[in-house]
């Protein structure tokens, strides 16, 4: 993606200063270091359901007057280390291993800080809302006032929408439906080694840009790629234009049972 | 003698020069990015596949200012792929062709350029540089940090002050690209799988 994306901008737009970290984001994650979500991917946690847990770093008062919807409040201004060993006693072994924590306080140095701490001692994930309360406010979502909650709750989905498990997917594949199209977003470099779904569109992400035009819109859509990202950025793409009945495949090519992929085979 | 000969010479190249139909002269047979190789012998094809033209028998291919058709078949020597389908969208080829008809071309032998490697060091950036870099601001540092994946990666995390354009979609996104050309640029994306 990066490599790709240097390229274009040095050699097609004229930059002359361009360079990726090789690393990528994962790496930069795992060396601790500051991560940051979006307004918009909190709102699509509450809206979707899906687990989180959302934490309150701002005095107590603060917090009552104003807070987002589900947060728990751990006042961390002036004890931050306190909070963080707080926190991490509330959390039971699953949450710290899996849960997707995001902090938010008006002080960017102290959200970064208690979630620096809490990733070096205690828990896998942590992120920081980009803006805290403010960001939020300013993309027109809602806020509470009143008493927080004062239990950690760790419910819903761990899928993200429009998400079609392995399973469902084989059986679509095995027999797909007149009013399904599966779309394979792989390059041709990849797929011609494992093979193609019989039937299958093939429309390598690379230029979706330009061709998401081809995929009919009265049909029902499964995007599916290697490992399930680039399925999901086409799903992205895809609903953006307008799309309604579009799911993509959350799994490894890998996984799939023999029979379902065709060597030799070419797409519609 | 030899003047004469000279002489004789350019009145036969003028004389080919204005018989040539003047169709095949609009005809760009060499795309831009390949002139600094490539030069045309008036046979050869050297562009770019136009995406999704691919089909068992036909497939276009993009020279700038001119798109060609072209046919192939079994007979075709087809370097090291069986199908056009094989190629990516955008593809360097070259095409060797004979004329079938008004708007078609045959190919008689057909080859793609290997992808060259980007992958050289100074086009590099380490993690600790990155963080260095971004105890600024965007605006003290004059830097722009690019988070090259997709949107629904970018919103549910992403580095400090990262812009996100996606790179299958840049065309679309490339007004978030800085007005100075001279701006210091840091890409990443999921590195290594």
């Amino acid at each position: 993606m990066s490599p790709h994306f240097t390229r274009v901008v040095k050699e097609v737009y004229g930059y002359k200063n361009v360079k990726y970290m090789v690393a990528g984001h994962k790496t930069w994650q795992e060396g601790i270091n500051a991560y940051y979500t979006e307004p918009e991917f909190l709102k699509m946690t509450q809206d979707e359901n899906i687990a989180h847990i959302l934490v309150d770093l701002r005095s107590p008062e603060k917090a009552a007057k104003e807070h987002i919807k589900g947060a728990v409040n751990f006042p961390a201004d002036d004890n931050l280390v306190d909070a963080a060993e707080k926190l991490s006693d509330t959390l039971s072994k699953k949450q710290k291993k899996k849960a997707r924590i995001i902090y938010y306080s008006d002080d960017r140095e102290v959200a970064e800080q208690m979630m620096r701490t809490m990733r070096a001692n205690y828990v896998k994930n942590g992120y920081i809302l980009n803006g805290g309360i403010k960001a939020w406010k300013a993309k027109g979502y809602a806020t509470e006032s009143g008493p927080l909650a004062t239990k950690i709750s760790y419910e819903g989905k761990t899928t993200l929408p429009g998400a079609m498990s392995i399973p469902d997917f084989e059986k679509i594949a095995r027999a797909t439906p007149a009013d399904t199209v599966i779309v394979d977003v792989r390059a041709p470099s990849e797929w011609t080694k494992t093979g193609i779904v019989p039937g299958a569109m093939t429309i390598p992400i690379d230029t979706m840009d330009k061709r998401w035009k081809e995929v009919p819109r009265d049909k029902k859509i499964v995007v599916h790629c290697a490992a399930g990202n680039r399925a999901l950025q086409v799903w992205r793409i895809l609903t953006d234009e307008g799309y309604t009945n579009v799911r993509w495949v959350d799994g490894k090519v890998a996984k799939f049972s023999k029979g379902i992929l065709r060597k030799g085979i070419y797409g519609k | 003698m030899k003047r004469r000969f000279q002489k004789k010479a350019l009145l036969l190249a003028a004389a080919i020069l204005l018989t040539a139909p003047p169709a095949m002269a609009a005809k760009n047979l060499v795309a831009k990015n390949c002139t600094s190789c490539h030069q045309s012998d008036g046979s050869t094809i050297w562009g770019t596949i136009v995406p999704g033209s691919q089909t068992d028998n036909t497939v276009k291919v993009s020279t700038g200012s001119y798109v060609w058709k072209i046919r192939y078949d079994k007979k075709s020597s087809l370097d090291s792929f069986s199908n056009a389908r094989e190629l990516r969208d955008e593809k360097a080829v070259s095409v060797e062709f004979s004329p079938v008809g008004n708007d078609w071309v045959y190919a008689d032998e057909m080859s793609y350029k290997p992808g060259y490697h980007f992958h050289t060091l100074d086009h590099f950036i380490t993690i600790s540089e990155v963080g260095q870099a971004l105890k600024e601001t965007p605006e003290q540092g004059h830097y722009m940090i690019v988070d090259a994946r997709g949107y629904d990666n970018f919103i549910e995390g992403h580095l400090p002050h990262a812009v996100n354009i996606p790179y299958y979609r840049l065309e679309k996104f490339k007004d978030r690209l800085p007005a100075d050309k001279n701006t210091r640029i840091m890409a990443y994306c999921r590195g290594f799988t």
